[in-house]
């Protein structure tokens, strides 16, 4: 059981990377998930100097994330609109956790996020991870409805 | 004098007429649609991937020079690509932004005649207002391209700077939370769209 931790790809979430504790792993761990990987992104330096020198953590800065979201069983990730559906649509069900990154001072992240719990998702600060991932592992997430066409917009047009 | 004078005008809007309308190209069947960049980027692909039945058969894929991850993107979408220059950096400021939206619309204005597609599907950010803007400005010549917005899933509760634009001009103007219709009424809602 792996855990896959998205950080973010265009801005640096130092607060998220360093937010993967000892204790948090640990938590982890305790619930059967011994891999932990992490996207870094733009974060390498608060990557090595914190959670890249945990045992079960492994880190890339940037890849094709498609695969990895299929294979892991519990997902952290920053509050980015094109990573929650990544995810949600990627491996339907999965627990999913959100960590609005609180210095963008980009409330939508928030807002977004908000609409999806608790159906889809548990949104969480980085000092609550240990409590949402055991709340997150014992609840039961909803699908998501397959996305509308817009076919039905433009045929009204033409 | 005066005569002479109105004569000129009349010449010089004509020859503006003229030559603007022999810019505009035979109307086509392809739809333009604009990769924003990012998560702009990532809707839009998205979107293009839940069409059916009104998938076009031509894709004309515009995004911003220096835009990489868009224009690999849109290598996937078999399309003819055009890159147009950023009517506005993150951070930039007013005076710089309007001299460099100038120069945007100068340039995608030509791209937009030429082209003379049936639809513009946009879904921000700041270019894609100016790729409106042209195909507003270039109706009068020829150009009856249907303008669609689909404003972006992280608007909750308010437009975005583009769907703010837009919102008076777009043909259709699509949104993903049922909360803005009660706000924008041209808005339409038919569910998640990505």
């Amino acid at each position: 059981m792996a855990c896959l931790v998205l950080t973010g790809a265009t801005v640096p979430f130092n607060e998220l990377v360093s937010g993967i504790t000892p204790g948090v792993v640990r938590v982890l761990n305790s619930k059967g998930i011994g891999a932990i990987e992490m996207q870094y992104g733009h974060a390498k330096a608060a990557f090595e100097n914190g959670p890249g020198r945990l045992q079960s953590v492994a880190g890339f800065a940037f890849a094709d994330l498609t695969e990895k979201i299929q294979n892991a069983s519990i997902v952290i990730s920053h509050a980015g609109t094109g990573s929650i559906l990544d995810v949600l649509r990627g491996h339907p069900g999965i627990p999913l956790i959100v960590v609005p990154n609180e210095s963008l001072m980009d409330n939508h992240q928030l807002e977004v996020a908000n609409q999806f719990e608790p159906d889809y998702l548990c949104v969480s600060r980085v000092g609550d991870l240990e409590t949402t991932i055991g709340r997150a592992l014992n609840h039961t997430f909803k699908r998501l409805p397959a996305p509308k066409s817009l076919d039905a917009v433009i045929s009204q047009l033409h | 004098m005066l005569g002479l004078a109105l004569v000129a005008a009349i010449v010089v809007a004509l020859g503006l007429f003229v030559g603007v309308k022999s810019l505009v190209g035979h109307r086509s069947d392809a739809w333009m649609v604009f990769l924003g960049s990012g998560g702009h980027t990532g809707e839009m692909m998205r979107l293009l991937d839940n069409l059916s039945v009104t998938r076009p058969a031509h894709l004309l894929a515009v995004y911003s020079q220096g835009d990489d991850m868009s224009r690999k993107r849109a290598l996937s979408l078999d399309a003819k690509m055009f890159a147009v220059p950023r009517a506005r950096k993150v951070g930039q400021g007013w005076a710089s932004s309007a001299l460099s939206s100038l120069y945007s619309l100068w340039f995608s204005f030509g791209v937009v005649a030429k082209a003379n597609p049936r639809l513009l599907l946009v879904n921000g950010p700041g270019t894609c207002v100016i790729l409106a803007a042209c195909v507003v400005l270039l109706k009068p010549f020829g150009v009856q391209t249907t303008i669609v917005y689909v404003e972006s899933l992280a608007r909750v509760s308010s437009l975005s700077l583009s769907g703010r634009l837009l919102y008076p001009v777009a043909d259709a103007f699509v949104v993903q939370w049922p909360q803005l219709v009660q706000k924008y009424p041209r808005a339409k809602y038919i569910g998640m769209l990505v």
